[in-house]
């Protein structure tokens, strides 16, 4: 059985894409009976949605500014 | 130039040629996008826009070699990871201790139990004030470790992909993954209880 330390890291670094299926299941179970893991796990998934949400695009402005001096370093190639 | 087909050969014939209309189309369509990322990646708009310019100008400068057998945009794209991919190295220091992985170490005990149990953050996370403050703690992330978390949280990126285009091992990026994303969760639930 996987241990709750070695459940967090296998889930936050990703490399528990890559262990096997049987791996994944004591993984998938331990989850099931370990509140405090799948609670750590729920945070991991709800701050990667919340940046999701968070990148926004860059206003106009900077857009337009930017643009003139690239245009203007291109044109002087 | 709406509606210009990137693809159309006379097209990328025009940016050979540097027309520059042609080069504005390229720079109106892929800007945005470009500053976007960069900031994302926690540059300084300043930053940024040398970023995406150095982009356009390697644009520029290899457009001869570009045969047309990809988009434009994968082309442009991969130049613009590849620079990313240089600022990574230079600030990345793997290997070398990083205070998340002591904190991490400390929530445990022993035997892998939790000593310290998570606290409930679901009010800090899915909050309304939580763009302000995901925004301090993604300040906090060193430069490395938030552009891998960008690639992956945001632009979505595979693990394979990421290590591709940043040329990194895949143990590597695991490693930045884990500290970002640790580093992140205790941001905010040192917030979370300071707020509670």
């Amino acid at each position: 059985m996987y241990r709750c330390s070695e459940v967090v890291r296998l889930i936050s670094s990703d490399e528990y894409l890559t262990v096997g299926l049987l791996k994944k299941l004591q993984i998938r179970l331990h989850l099931a009976m370990c509140e405090n893991c799948s609670k750590y796990v729920r945070h991991l998934r709800a701050l990667a949605a919340a940046v999701r949400m968070a990148d926004k695009a860059v206003p106009d402005s900077e857009v337009k500014s930017a643009k003139s001096h690239i245009l203007q370093r291109l044109s002087g190639k | 130039m709406r509606g210009t087909n990137f693809a159309d050969p006379e097209f990328l014939d025009r940016l050979r040629r540097r027309d520059p209309a042609g080069w504005e189309a390229i720079v109106d369509a892929y800007l945005p996008q470009l500053l976007r990322a960069g900031r994302g990646m926690g540059f300084s708009s300043d930053v940024a826009q040398d970023l995406a310019q150095s982009v356009f100008v390697a644009l520029m400068e290899s457009i001869s070699r570009f045969e047309g057998r990809s988009h434009i945009r994968t082309f442009l794209f991969g130049i613009f990871y590849n620079k990313v991919s240089e600022h990574l190295r230079e600030k990345q220091k793997v290997g070398g201790n990083d205070p998340i992985d002591d904190v991490m170490e400390s929530r445990f005990d022993l035997n892998g139990k939790w000593r310290q149990p998570p606290v409930d953050i679901e009010q800090v996370v899915f909050g309304r004030e939580v763009g302000g403050m995901i925004q301090e703690c993604l300040e906090n992330v060193p430069r490395a470790q938030r552009i891998v978390f960008y690639l992956r949280e945001v632009e979505e990126m595979t693990t394979e992909e990421i290590c591709k285009k940043m040329a990194i091992s895949g143990t590597n990026l695991g490693v930045m993954l884990f500290r970002a994303r640790n580093r992140l969760r205790e941001c905010l639930e040192k917030k979370g209880l300071k707020k509670g």
